[in-house]
């Protein structure tokens, strides 16, 4: 049998002397939507970092389709055909739309290191197809530092999407849009790992988000992993309504059971 | 100091050890003094302050007029308090009438306005008090000294061995008993969020500015009992001052402190055991403290600054036709010069087309790498020395040297850049400013090879370039490839990884681009293209000095990038042409140059905070707006 998409083991991390991650494994197929929840200072951010390469584990593995990836940089991550978007949407704020995205290309192509000939000439139509795709073709020349918060999020997603990435991770993808684009935004994702077979691990606040889209959850709280399972699963766990109960937040979806 | 004897020599250097130890712990009272004004002023406002020398000097002048007029014991001590409020108020006028109209403008912008005040104050002072030395009165009540172990200490000295920690005291209770000193950690923290909390920023920004230069104006008061007072000892202390406040990390007092007493150490004890490289010692320990720990000893990582709402930057654009045949138009009008112009405006053309390469090469860094330097005069400087050495030494030819000379600034770029692209913002710059210094103090003092203060003569340029119009042809030839060379840069594929690790280093590393290695090779592009300029530079005087490496001329580039403005790409050279036609005239015209270009320099900054640059960038596209 071939080795899981991703594949986390035992990871743990402590910030001074407190465990924010302590001992989370889980697995991740190719094509698989998978949900990380949990209420707030669960670990979910550190989760992430641990998996993107922005904070290294105190503990544990990670692996990409059997290789070992734990600790590394952002950088190897991107040529490993990881993709990634931010909690607080990151883009290049004083280059253009079209800018931003064809950074991406070339770094895809490898050709961010010439020092000649205008970059803007680059993949023309692959920046054209990724802009279409996340429905910011006719924002192309306009600053990414003046765009809407939602366009934001959109220009990161493209960006992510150019290297083809066999894995999409996604720290709060809606977070900050309306509830059309995010029906939108997460439609598009949901597509596209059916269509490419790639893999897509997100967190999300928004339950409604979380059920419909997901095919797996986790539920992550005081950095350990209390429940996994189908979206059905994890609504009737009691364990899982106890905590967000606990939290004030209740279940959109129950009111109509 | 008294002589060794052999007799109980080993108890007579301890007790000189001690002794000189004093001496240094008295001279870290006014520089923390200084220093910590400048890191509380910078914790809160972000501000670089340029003009706390300045300040510092003010306070000494004022000080010196109010004891001649002041009487009795009282009197001397009640002139220098006097003093330092005099000059506080003068700190807050600036703060409320020049820094508020620029707090909104891009990183660094306010350091061009205070610097602006530096030139002012600089003239201003050898109007009113003349350009004679000072010397103030000695201490009452002070001026003996007192004989500790064998060896006799001023009192002065040991009172402000007393009053260093005291101040600091005073501070720390001020900023942890006061609901004022509360909000001025909270906003060294987050200054947005306390603002959002509805607390008053503009007056807690002007309360601090005036307590920031209350403790400047104080430190040189007090020098009065022990340094004669006159009108450059501003840029001494505000150089120790910026290596003081790094060391010790921005915005952290203690911090202050501990890096004031080490440098006063390391001066005192340095010039005894190590002489030669005296002049480099602190710097070294700088760029040693800073690579070890990049926000200083007490400093902490900055959190992440906010881009303020409703500023974002128009995206570069390559010329469109019209504009680069308005731009060809230029060139060939400059390229024309020498058939109506003589010897001495040709001299003038070709050394500003020398500081348009310097300056380009300092905003290509700054704008498109997001590296501020506060020493990039280091890299002209070695292109200078390395053209000198290629003929001198290596008896090359002047097209020689100019080709070769530069690969010495190039690996000047590639050393030093190396540590200044693991560091973020002002403690970068600081960097560069340590290493430009340790480049500088080499020259200086390594006599054999550099001719020290001498310099190295008879470097004049040979063939077509000997003539006037020759040579003005051959800079403005190199001063255009290297401009074009860099324009050409910021718009290739390399260029756009440079701005996207600048504009975000995270989703740029998510991307795959490796931010170390692309601002390391920016660093030494831009090194290259300065040390061509310097190198053409020492063809221009025929020789070349100590201060082609200076901070002066570091600060002249800076002044040149921020005046045409960071944000535009033909920034450094606007600005270099501006900054350059202004001075250079000025001096032919008045006694007064420093004043006058100062001034001009204010009003720049307050009626274009978008640098020269900036405000041609609006107008098109405003104008560009109404047409279409």
């Amino acid at each position: 049998m071939s080795p899981p998409l991703l594949e986390a083991k035992g990871l743990a991390k402590s910030y001074g002397g407190v465990a924010a991650v302590r001992g989370v494994s889980f697995s991740l197929a190719a094509g698989e939507i998978l949900a990380l929840i949990g209420p707030n200072g669960a670990g979910k951010s550190t989760c992430f970092g641990l998996l993107g390469g922005q904070v290294k584990p105190d503990a544990g593995t990670v692996r990409l389709s059997g290789q070992d990836i734990t600790g590394a940089p952002p950088r190897r991550l991107f040529r490993l055909g990881v993709g990634r978007t931010f909690q607080i949407a990151a883009t290049f704020a004083s280059m253009s739309v079209r800018e931003n995205v064809a950074v991406a290309l070339l770094s895809h192509h490898r050709a961010l290191a010439r020092p000649f000939g205008p970059a803007a000439h680059h993949h023309h139509a692959e920046s054209d197809a990724l802009l279409d795709l996340v429905g910011l073709a006719d924002q192309a020349g306009r600053a990414s530092g003046e765009l809407a918060y939602g366009d934001i999020k959109r220009l990161e997603l493209a960006l992510a999407l150019a290297n083809a990435p066999r894995l999409l991770l996604m720290d709060e993808p809606t977070a900050g849009m309306a509830s059309g684009e995010r029906i939108a935004l997460m439609r598009l994702v949901a597509r596209l790992a059916r269509e490419r077979n790639m893999g897509i691990l997100f967190t999300e606040h928004d339950m409604d988000v979380v059920f419909e889209h997901a095919d797996r959850v986790l539920v992550l709280d005081h950095g350990t992993l209390i429940a996994q399972g189908s979206p059905a699963a994890i609504r009737a766990d009691a364990h899982v309504r106890a905590i967000y109960l606990g939290t004030g937040l209740t279940f959109a979806g129950d009111a109509d059971a | 100091m008294t002589p060794l004897s052999n007799q109980g020599l080993e108890t007579r250097l301890l007790d000189f050890i001690v002794a000189q130890f004093l001496t240094g712990l008295a001279s870290a009272c006014s520089l923390f003094l200084v220093a910590s004004g400048l890191s509380i002023i910078f914790g809160v406002t972000r501000i670089v302050n340029f003009a706390h020398g300045a300040f510092y000097m003010l306070g000494a002048y004022v000080a010196y007029s109010l004891t001649e007029r002041f009487s009795g014991a009282l009197g001397f001590w009640a002139a220098l308090v006097c003093a330092a409020a005099v000059v506080a108020l003068l700190g807050v006028t600036m703060e409320i009438l020049l820094l508020r109209r620029i707090y909104r403008a891009p990183e660094l912008f306010q350091l061009l306005a205070t610097f602006g005040v530096t030139l002012m104050v600089e003239d201003l002072v050898v109007l009113m008090f003349g350009p004679e030395d000072l010397l103030g009165p000695r201490a009452p009540g002070l001026k003996g000294a007192v004989d500790i172990l064998g060896q006799a200490i001023p009192a002065y000295d040991l009172f402000l061995v007393v009053l260093g920690p005291l101040v600091l005291g005073a501070i720390w209770l001020a900023f942890h008993t006061t609901r004022w000193g509360i909000l001025v950690r909270a906003a060294t923290q987050d200054r947005d969020m306390v603002a959002a909390l509805g607390v008053n920023q503009k007056w807690l920004f002007t309360s601090v500015f005036a307590l920031g230069v209350f403790l400047a104006a104080l430190g040189g008061a007090l020098q009065l009992p022990r340094e004669a007072v006159n009108h450059s000892m501003d840029m001494k202390i505000i150089v120790e001052v910026f290596v003081v406040v790094v060391i010790g990390g921005l915005g952290s007092v203690t911090g202050a402190f501990l890096a004031a007493v080490l440098v006063c150490e390391l001066n005192a004890f340095g010039i005894l055991i190590l002489p030669q490289v005296s002049l480099v010692l602190v710097f070294a320990v700088m760029a040693l403290v800073l690579v070890l720990r990049p926000y200083g000893l007490l400093g902490r990582a900055d959190g992440a600054a906010r881009p303020a709402i409703g500023t974002f930057i128009t995206p570069w654009r390559a010329f469109t036709t019209r504009e680069r045949a308005a731009v060809a138009g230029l060139v060939l009008l400059a390229a024309l010069l020498p058939l109506g112009a003589g010897a001495y405006v040709l001299s003038v053309a070709a050394e500003i087309a020398i500081f348009v390469l310097f300056a380009a090469s300092l905003h290509f860094l700054m704008g498109a790498g997001g590296l501020p330097s506060f020493g990039h005069a280091a890299y002209f400087g070695l292109g200078a020395y390395g053209a000198a050495f290629a003929l001198k030494l290596a008896g090359l030819s002047m097209a020689g040297a100019i080709l070769l000379g530069p690969l010495l600034g190039l690996a000047g770029a590639v050393l030093f850049g190396w540590f200044c692209v693991r560091l973020s913002g002002v403690y970068s710059a600081m960097l560069t400013l340590a290493f430009a210094q340790i480049a500088w103090a080499i020259a200086f003092q390594w006599v054999e090879v550099t001719g020290g203060d001498n310099g190295l003569l008879g470097i004049w340029p040979a063939g077509f370039a000997a003539t006037p119009a020759g040579f003005y042809w051959l800079a403005l030839a190199l001063a255009i490839m290297g401009v074009a060379a860099l324009r050409t840069l910021i718009f290739s594929p390399f260029g756009f990884a440079l701005r996207a690790a600048r504009d975000n280093a995270a989703r740029a590393e998510a991307l795959g681009i490796d931010r170390h290695r692309i601002q390391w090779a920016a660093f030494a592009l831009a090194g290259l293209f300065a040390a061509v300029a310097g190198a053409l530079f020492a063809f221009l005087k025929g020789s070349v000095f100590p201060d082609t490496l200076g901070i002066p001329l570091s600060v002249d580039a800076l002044a040149m990038v921020l005046l045409g403005g960071v944000e535009t790409i033909s920034g450094g050279v606007v600005g270099a042409i501006a900054y350059k036609l202004l001075s250079i005239w000025l001096m032919s015209e008045t006694e007064h140059s420093k004043l006058v270009l100062g001034a001009v320099i204010v009003m720049l900054v307050v009626a274009f905070p978008h640098g020269i640059g900036g405000a041609f960038t609006r107008l098109r596209d405003r104008l560009g707006g109404a047409a279409a």
